[in-house]
């Protein structure tokens, strides 16, 4: 009996979507065998489509949104695109200077240039490790670090794709909200901010990772001081 | 021969329509990540009386439900780039429709104090009888529709109107497939004990 009732339940569950036709083939199936083993459901599929009739009606009573908020919205969009142009504009500086730079080289030399960036961030990271692992002797000045007012905020080492455009890279970039402070440097790398205060490893992480992630843009990325 | 005729029984063509506009909605789309104002306009066109319905069946305010509706396209218009492909362009722009229509639900809940999540009683007359004799039975029940909780009547609205399968419901609203099921069964549930408050009885639950 629990057995009929649950099933019973199961089919009843079903029947919203049987009437808009928007069930699954195998669910369709099987809800038109149980109605027709069992007639008095019927009533159901009935209550269903009365439901259905009355929620699109009631949707139909709501009407359109008006051309007022349409253009309230174009406006806006206005707003946005100029937003925009202004960043592209902020950036334009630097992006020329990518641009030539790219442009400046054949597909060999560009070749060769990626290979030289390769190198750079391998000896870059094992420098890096090797510091950080605390090898090899270190020497502080008298005065110390601290004298020295260090940039703040949290940066990155990234090359760019010789095939992503001037575009591409300032969406790229202020999407992610970073923002080219220095470049290009030796291997076609540009110094990038990702934050403006140093962040925590993990988050500094996951910032790379982000920049990594868009591969159509990105070559090569390595965090920095 | 069957005797439950569905509506893809009626609409034999309606699969074939519904993957041209799910094409032409992609197709769209991809021309707004592009910057193409021609292509968020033709797409406005298309799809924003559904979600501004949506809204209103949400917000039950004119003026909020436009908002919330600029909000949407805005987002589109800002993020088109985001949409992946990975469920229908018309189930990824409900989804935003209806975090935009949650938020502000909330906020109003905060600001006012009044907890919509819990259904209205519809407007009781002094005999249910006689209203319902007075009253259409169609006229009562989008009155209990409108009194459901905004989680009953966003189910019945993705389900009954915008016609989303289970799974692009579940897709929708982020949640899993048996608790859109469950939760379209006790709106149905809810709007039947609303309507024998108002004199309609539908003998069921």
């Amino acid at each position: 009996m629990n057995a009929t009732m649950d099933e019973r339940e199961e089919i009843e569950a079903l029947l919203p979507w049987f009437v808009t036709g928007k069930l699954a083939e195998a669910e369709r199936v099987r809800v038109e065998l149980y109605l027709a083993e069992h007639p008095d459901v019927a009533r159901q599929v009935a209550l269903a489509r009365e439901e259905s009739v009355e929620t699109i009606a009631g949707a139909e009573s709501f009407g359109v949104p008006s051309r007022a908020s349409f253009d309230r919205l174009m406006a806006e969009v206005g707003r946005h695109e100029r937003r925009q142009a202004g960043l592209l504009q902020s950036f334009a500086p630097y992006l020329e200077r990518i641009a030539d730079w790219i442009g400046g080289f054949s597909r060999m030399q560009l070749g060769g240039l990626a290979v030289a960036a390769a190198l750079l961030l391998a000896v870059q990271a094992v420098t890096v490790t090797y510091l950080l692992t605390g090898g090899g002797a270190t020497y502080q000045t008298a005065s110390g670090p601290s004298d020295i007012a260090p940039e703040r905020g949290t940066f990155a080492l990234v090359s760019f794709k010789p095939t992503a455009t001037a575009q591409e890279i300032t969406a790229m970039l202020a999407e992610l909200g970073a923002q080219v402070v220095d470049g290009p440097k030796a291997g076609g790398l540009w110094r990038v901010r990702l934050a403006a205060e140093p962040l925590p490893p993990a988050d500094a992480q996951a910032r790379i990772e982000a920049l990594r992630a868009k591969s159509t843009v990105v070559g090569f990325v390595s965090l920095t001081q | 021969m069957n005797r439950f005729v569905t509506q893809r029984d009626i609409t034999g063509s309606e699969d074939m329509e519904a993957l041209d506009q799910t094409v032409a909605d992609r197709t769209l789309l991809e021309g707004i990540a592009r910057g193409e104002r021609a292509a968020f306009q033709r797409l406005y066109t298309r799809q924003s009386v559904r979600i501004f319905r949506f809204l209103m069946r949400l917000v039950q305010n004119k003026a909020t439900a436009e908002e919330l509706l600029n909000e949407v396209f805005l987002e589109i218009w800002q993020h088109a780039a985001r949409y992946e492909g990975r469920s229908s362009p018309s189930t990824w722009m409900m989804a935003i429709a209806h975090n935009k229509a949650v938020s502000s639900l909330r906020r109003r809940r905060e600001v006012t104090g009044i907890d919509e999540s819990m259904p209205e009683t519809a407007d009781l007359d002094d005999d249910p009888e006689e209203t319902a004799q007075k009253q259409d039975k169609g006229r009562i029940m989008r009155s209990c529709i409108a009194a459901l909780s905004p989680d009953h009547r966003e189910i019945l609205d993705l389900v009954y109107y915008q016609e989303l399968s289970v799974g692009e419901a579940a897709e929708a609203l982020g949640i899993p497939e048996n608790t859109v099921k469950t939760r379209m069964f006790y709106a149905r549930k809810k709007l039947s004990e609303l309507l024998k408050e108002r004199g309609v009885d539908r003998g069921w639950p």
